[in-house]
C-alpha cells in the first residue's frame, strides 16, 4: 500500500524498478536464510530464528514484488488500472493521513514504553529512548527537506 | 465546497466509472466527490471542468464556513 506513494511520473519505469527491488529483497532474504543455516551453531537461538524468519519473509515478499511488478503488471489494462489507483489523489491523501496518525500514535506508545521500561530494565530504557529520539530526529529532518522542496 | 458533478454526470448519462476513467481517478473518488465527502484538488477540478466543458467555478461552489 505504502509503495503506491512512490508511484509518480513514468509508471513503466517505476514498475521495472519495483520488480528489481523485489529481486534485491529476495537475495537479501536468501542471504539471511544462508547465514542462519551456516552459522546455526555460532548464532544465539533467538538470532537464528530471527534470521530464518525475516529471511523467509523477505524471499516471499521479494518474489511477490518481482512477479507482480515484473510480469503481472506488464499487461497494459492491469498496469493502467494499478497506475490510476496508485496516482488517485484521494487514495494518496488517505495513505498519507494514515501514515501521519500511525506516526503520532507510535510516538505516544513509545513514550509510554520508555516510562514502563525505565521501571523494569536499564538497557531497554536506554534503547527505547534512543529509538524515540531517532524517530523524532528523522521526522524533523524529513520535514525540513520537504519544506525546501515544496 | 459544494459541487454539481453528480447533476452534470446524470444530465449527460455518464457513469461514475466512465467519468473516473476520463479524469484518471478511481470510481471511489468520484463517489466521495459527489457525496461532498472529499474536496478535489485544483488539478482534478480542472480536469473535471474541462471534461464537462465548463469553468471550475461553474462546477465547484465555494462556501464560506
Amino acid at each position: 500500500m505504502l509503495l503506491k506513494l512512490f508511484v509518480t511520473g513514468n509508471f513503466q519505469k517505476i514498475r521495472r524498478w519495483l520488480a528489481i527491488i523485489g529481486l534485491i529483497l529476495m537475495l537479501l532474504g536468501l542471504s539471511a536464510i544462508t547465514i542462519s543455516a551456516v552459522s546455526s551453531k555460532s548464532l544465539e537461538s533467538y538470532a537464528g530464528g530471527f534470521y530464518m524468519g525475516t529471511g523467509t519473509g523477505l524471499v516471499i515478499a521479494g518474489l511477490y514484488m518481482a512477479v507482480y511488478y515484473g510480469i503481472v503488471l506488464k499487461n497494459p489494462a492491469k498496469s493502467k488500472k494499478y497506475e490510476i489507483d496508485a496516482k488517485d489523489e484521494r487514495n494518496r491523501f488517505i495513505i498519507q493521513r494514515a501514515c501521519c496518525i500511525t506516526f503520532a500514535l507510535t510516538i505516544v506508545f513509545q513514550y509510554i514504553g520508555v516510562l514502563v521500561a525505565g521501571m523494569i530494565h536499564e538497557i531497554a530504557f536506554t534503547v527505547m529512548q534512543v529509538v524515540l529520539a531517532v524517530e523524532v530526529f528523522i521526522f524533523i529532518i524529513t520535514n525540513f527537506i520537504l519544506q525546501r522542496i515544496h | 465546497m459544494k459541487n454539481i458533478v453528480a447533476e452534470l454526470r446524470k444530465e449527460r448519462r455518464i457513469t461514475q466509472e466512465e467519468l473516473a476513467g476520463a479524469v484518471e481517478v478511481s470510481r471511489q473518488t468520484i463517489i466521495s466527490l459527489e457525496n461532498g465527502k472529499y474536496n478535489a484538488s485544483l488539478q482534478l477540478a480542472h480536469k473535471i471542468a474541462r471534461y464537462f466543458g465548463k469553468t471550475i467555478e461553474e462546477i465547484f461552489i465555494f462556501e464560506e464556513d
